[in-house]
């Protein structure tokens, strides 16, 4: 595993543990355990930079007219164990 | 060459603002001595001759060109003549008008050429379809000496991990300035995107037990769920995409063109009418890409910029959205091909294998943002993340023991 999938894998599990005391000590010793593929792949992004690139979905200057909405309520979900939605992506950009 | 001159037939649906201007291929002369010798005076943005000092500018392109109009009202494709489609030779020959000697000017990295005779420089202004005269260009702004300040920084706070013989070969004097090729696009869009939203009702902690028989508490949410559909008018003003082949290449393995792409964006709502003597002093890459090429990128970073701005609707589904779909019904569109001002430092690494990858740091011309690559000392990152591995796992060892 390369330290920058490393980083990216710690971010994943980071997101799906939740914030549970317990969970965020095994976040805690996860990372401790990574440390040096996590330091490796912190240094080549801050080295080499190939993550960067123009964030044109918001350094393009745009106008949102005439916002139409149609919102309607389809049911319920109960017990989850996420503070998030899954699958949620309403901030992913796409495009190159 | 005439039919190479010639307007370009519209499709359907397509109008051709003419931005080509009524100069000629040549020597370009200064108005009021006559030398063909002219540089940008990049302090104020106005071209200087060479000889009597004289200076002046050009007329902002987007205002001249009628390029600017309200983005609603925009319909159709509209293009200016500066980015018809490549199809001529990028080399062109120029007959000397002072001396009568045939000049070539290859527009891959240049609009002049120097006569070998009587030593008068030559210059494209006719917008032949190679891609080197644009509809527009961008002055620099940022001079060489700040560009050089901001690569030696940029390298400065990367040097212990760099990799040796870049940190011997660094000369920061050495960035370049180049003129490069890209496609400034105005849309005019109808959006809808639709999709799957929940918003929180109640939070709350429950008791678990595991397969140990031990009870631990774990938090638990219940919401409420929505089907989400945003339905809008959507103008894009000066969206800006990388017109050649060469600077699409994102290959992160072999190039670094991603940290040119990162200094995005510019002032282009500045640019000017193209003259060829801004260019001189710097080396320019002429356009290799056409529009239908740059469409289905454009319309996919304009669906990214609808989803962006619909986010400013949708707070109340606090735990997010899924969209499902994104249509953009684009109702009008603008092109324009301009040279933006980049100044550019460059080195390729040679790998032991023998394959290269060429770093770059760059600095916009024109508001100084820098972005770059740096090659690195690879057994020595090695060795410091091997003792940062021990001291990791020496603590998690010790936060095993104490929990």
């Amino acid at each position: 595993m390369t330290g920058v999938q490393a980083l990216a894998a710690a971010a994943d599990v980071t997101a799906s543990v939740g914030s549970s005391d317990e969970g965020s000590g095994k976040v805690m010793l996860l990372l401790l355990l990574l440390a040096g593929p996590l330091y490796a792949g912190w240094v080549h992004l801050r080295y080499r930079n190939t993550d960067k690139r123009h964030h044109h979905e918001s350094e393009t200057r745009s106008d949102m007219l005439d916002v139409q909405a149609q919102d309607v309520r389809t049911g319920a979900r109960t017990g989850l164990r996420s503070a998030r939605m899954q699958g949620a992506n309403s901030r992913k950009v796409r495009a190159p | 060459m005439s039919d190479l001159h010639a307007p370009r037939p519209a499709p359907d649906g397509e109008r051709v603002v003419r931005t080509g201007g009524d100069g000629t291929d040549g020597i370009v002369r200064c108005e009021r001595c006559g030398a063909s010798e002219a540089t940008l005076n990049v302090a104020t943005g106005m071209l200087r001759c060479s000889f009597c000092r004289y200076e002046w500018s050009t007329q902002n392109a987007l205002q001249a060109f009628d390029l600017d109009g309200a983005i609603g009202d925009l319909t159709g494709v509209v293009v200016g003549s500066g980015t018809a489609d490549v199809t001529a030779d990028p080399a062109v020959t120029l007959r000397c008008t002072a001396c009568g000697a045939d000049v070539v000017v290859d527009t891959t990295t240049a609009v002049h050429a120097r006569c070998h005779w009587c030593r008068n420089t030559l210059s494209l202004t006719e917008q032949v379809p190679n891609g080197a005269v644009p509809d527009m260009l961008l002055p620099f702004s940022v001079s060489k000496e700040e560009a050089v300040e901001h690569v030696a920084e940029f390298v400065r706070k990367r040097t212990f991990f760099a990799h040796p013989r870049f940190r011997a070969e660094f000369t920061p004097e050495n960035v370049m300035g180049v003129y490069l090729p890209y496609m400034v696009v105005d849309v005019n869009a109808h959006a809808t995107v639709a999709g799957e939203g929940e918003h929180q009702t109640r939070s709350y902690t429950v008791q678990v037990r595991d397969s140990e028989g031990k009870t631990r508490s774990e938090r638990r949410y219940d919401a409420d769920v929505y089907d989400v559909r945003r339905s809008f008018d959507l103008h894009v003003d000066d969206l800006t995409v990388e017109s050649s082949a060469l600077r699409l290449d994102r290959d992160t393995a072999r190039t670094s063109n991603n940290v040119i792409n990162t200094i995005l964006p510019f002032d282009v709502e500045n640019g000017v009418t193209y003259d060829p003597r801004y260019l001189q002093g710097f080396t320019s890459e002429r356009r290799d890409v056409d529009v239908d090429a740059l469409r289905p990128a454009v319309l996919g970073q304009v669906s990214d910029i609808a989803r962006w701005r619909v986010d400013e609707t949708i707070a109340f589904y606090d735990r997010g959205v899924r969209w499902d779909t994104t249509d953009v019904d684009v109702r009008g569109e603008r092109w324009v091909s301009a040279y933006l001002p980049v100044w550019l430092y460059s080195y390729l690494q040679t790998r032991k294998d023998g394959s290269t990858l060429l770093h770059y740091v760059a600095v916009n011309g024109r508001t100084g943002e820098t972005m770059g690559s740096v090659p690195l000392n690879v057994p020595r990152l090695a060795l410091v993340a091997s003792v940062v591995e021990v001291l990791g796992a020496a603590a998690a060892a010790v936060l095993w023991v104490l929990t």
